[in-house]
């Protein structure tokens, strides 16, 4: 078995414990429970370049700035850059992220999420503005209805097993 | 004019009465103002104007003015508001929902700054809370092994194990928890080798089915917590042991690698050094794999006997099992085979009697069920059936069933008194016994008790029959008209 640490970053509330939630166990919660610290779960994933065992670590949006400093990323494999288009504010946060990351170094797979696909007609994102973001792969996900959130994780571990082929 | 009136405003009045008292004076204005109109034509002159207003109005005058510096100052606006402010944010919190709602930001933001100003205040605030919590699921996930271990030891079967089974029941301890705290000094459950970097894990061994706890989780967990402390204290000191209920994790840190034990007990000193040789060993001939892993473990399996090597118990007391490693495979399976003996032989002897009980139950239920016999009670005296009730003298015989179920006579004692059943089969038994009718002749019993009587007969057993019929049980009336009669052969 291989596996890989994939950590899950953006801003408060744009649902990444909840596609976490939905990718482990097929859940979906209305509530906004507050991460704390991080939260670690695991999943396995069938990719056509072998099998994977996902480390999902989970950080708490509200000190992400602080966590992506520390030492929760340390040595991960890929991570999900998610972000919710009903709040822009909140792409503006993960691209801030995303340079932070990389500035650090960490050059490793990543796939960005417009989260609440579902509440589509309120997204406050317009169309160019997502086009633009697809150099960054973007997908489209719901953790309320599960759309889109399988095909998202499976690509990142396609990626990341891609990564360690060209190696 | 009235004078007693404003009178009363100079010594001021208690405050509760004020609102009582203005109400009084404005009522007495309008009594003024009409008795006014009756003095001066309806008009009142400039300087009788002023004194009434002094009259009237000097104490709302002072009122105003001290209510001027409350309102518009903004001590005064501070003051005030302070008195009241706790009991009208209560008030309106508990009649408005939408309240704490925007209070929460405020909070957040409050929060927020606090953690990026003084994160140590937070950190020191939280860590009570959170530590429990992960060590709670840390230990929940481990504890899963650990039930599965006790289980092991549980079908050890000396007389000291029925003591502390006794024990167990008597406290309420499981037994397998009792006999840990007998005779375990310590034993070493779980081992982990976890890369340092990634948290992820090269390696696990178990005591029992190492599949058991998701050792993948564990070992991100064990890391997320050290990262946790480390981050939040500020501190170089790894975290190298934590306790989790009764269970305790040891952790050694290497450079690339990290070994984490779970341990039950209290380990020897020796311990730790083996988990540093361990480690040493680990950096040594696998540097190279450490440095470029990549979420494959595979080449860590040569380290993998080492591990297992880890995974010791130590016992007090001379009975206890001397096996250095509770995993030794022979060990469960001698006990195993020890159990399967005694479990066959208990079974056998169950088996027997249940057989036997069956035999009875068939006999039991043959005799209600046999014609001719009303069973009223059966019970045991002295080892023996004793069968009480009523049987027909005609109907089975008790000993002739109890052979037949292939059971001993001599257990049986038949306290049955004898009876005449009025079931057709047993009336028509004693008909035939009484009239002994020629081959040529057929009886039957209708429902209402009529003897039916068909075929030839001679006269002779005709008028015998008709005599002997009144003796038999059973019998309500004879009739004989299907008998045709034939003469009697000379
Ligand atoms: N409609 C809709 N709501 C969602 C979706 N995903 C998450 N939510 C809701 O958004 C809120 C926040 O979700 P979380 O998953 O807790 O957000 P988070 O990113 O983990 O937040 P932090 O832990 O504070 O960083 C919750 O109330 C979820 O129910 C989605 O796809 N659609
Ligand atoms: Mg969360």
């Amino acid at each position: 078995m291989i596996y890989k640490k994939v950590c899950l970053l953006g801003a408060p509330g744009v649902g990444k414990t909840s596609l976490i939630q939905r990718f482990v166990s097929g859940l979906f919660d209305e509530r906004y429970l507050v991460t704390i610290g991080a939260k670690i779960d695991a999943r396995t994933v069938v990719t056509p370049s072998g099998e994977v065992q996902l480390m999902l670590w989970d950080l708490n949006g509200d000190e992400m700035f602080e966590r992506v400093q520390s030492s929760y990323l340390r040595g991960m494999h890929g991570y999900l850059l998610v972000f919710d288009p009903t709040r822009p504010d909140t792409l503006e946060f993960a691209l801030r992220l995303r340079e932070t990351v990389e500035a650090r170094g960490a050059s490793v797979p990543s796939v960005m999420i417009a989260n609440k696909a579902d509440l589509h007609v309120d997204w406050q994102v317009s169309a160019a503005q997502i086009t633009a973001l697809d150099v960054y792969g973007l997908t489209r996900a719901s953790a309320k209805t599960g759309a889109g959130v399988e095909a998202t994780f499976a690509t990142l571990a396609q990626l990341m097993l891609q990564g360690r082929r060209e190696e | 004019m009235n004078r007693a009136l404003p009178a009363r405003e100079s010594s001021q009045p208690p405050e509760g009465e004020r609102l009582e008292d203005k109400q009084l004076s404005s009522d007495q204005l309008e009594d003024k103002q009409l008795s006014s109109d009756q003095l001066e034509d309806g008009q009142l002159s400039p300087a009788g104007l002023d004194e009434l207003q002094a009259l009237l109005l000097s104490g709302e005058r002072e009122r105003i003015a001290q209510l001027e510096t409350l309102v518009l100052s903004e001590s005064g606006r501070t003051a005030a508001v302070s008195d009241v402010l706790l009991e009208a944010m209560l008030e309106r919190a508990g009649r408005d929902p939408q309240f704490a709602r925007s209070l929460r930001p405020l909070v957040e933001d409050a929060l927020r700054v606090s953690v990026k100003r003084t994160p140590l205040v937070l950190a020191e605030i939280l860590f009570p809370i959170l530590g429990p919590a992960i060590r709670r699921t840390v230990a929940h996930t481990l504890a899963a092994a650990s039930a599965s271990l006790s289980r092991a030891i549980d079908q050890t079967l000396t007389l000291e194990a029925l003591r502390w089974r006794l024990e167990a029941s008597r406290t309420g301890r499981s037994f397998g928890e009792i006999v840990l705290l007998k005779t375990l000094e310590y034993r070493v459950e779980q081992a982990y080798l976890i890369h340092r970097e990634t948290g992820l894990v090269l390696l696990h061994e178990g005591v029992v089915g190492s599949s058991t706890p998701d050792a993948g989780l564990v070992s991100a967990m064990l890391t997320a917590i050290r990262d946790f402390a480390q981050d939040s204290f500020q501190t170089s000191d790894n975290l190298d042991q934590f306790q989790l209920g009764e269970l305790a994790v040891h952790v050694e840190t290497g450079p690339l690698a990290v070994v984490a034990v779970v341990v039950r007990g209290s380990p020897p000193q020796e311990l730790r050094d083996r988990l540093a040789q361990l480690l040493e060993g680990v950096h040594q001939h696998s540097n190279d794999a450490l440095h470029e892993f990549d979420g494959d473990p595979q080449h860590f399996e040569i380290t993998r006997n080492e591990l297992t090597e880890l995974l010791v118990a130590a016992y007090r007391g001379a009975r206890a099992p001397k096996t250095p490693r509770v995993t030794h495979p022979r060990q469960p399976q001698r006990v195993a085979a020890l159990i399967a003996v005694i479990v066959v032989a208990i079974a056998g002897v169950l088996l027997l009697a249940q057989r036997e009980r069956a035999r009875w139950d068939g006999f039991f239920a043959a005799l209600r069920n046999a014609p001719g016999i009303a069973l009223t009670n059966v019970s045991q005296q002295n080892g023996r059936w004793v069968l009480e009730g009523l049987r027909d003298p005609l109907g089975v015989n008790p000993a002739a069933l109890l052979e037949q179920h292939g059971l001993p006579a001599a257990q049986v004692r038949s306290n049955l008194r004898p009876f005449a059943s009025l079931e057709s089969v047993f009336v028509l038994k004693r008909a035939m016994i009484a009239l002994e009718p020629p081959s040529t002749v057929r009886l039957q019993l209708s429902n209402d008790g009529v003897l039916l009587a068909s075929g030839s007969a001679s006269t002779t057993w005709l008028a015998n029959a008709q005599v002997r019929v009144t003796a038999i049980a059973g019998v309500a009336r004879f009739n004989l008209d299907g008998i045709k009669i034939i003469s009697a052969r000379p």
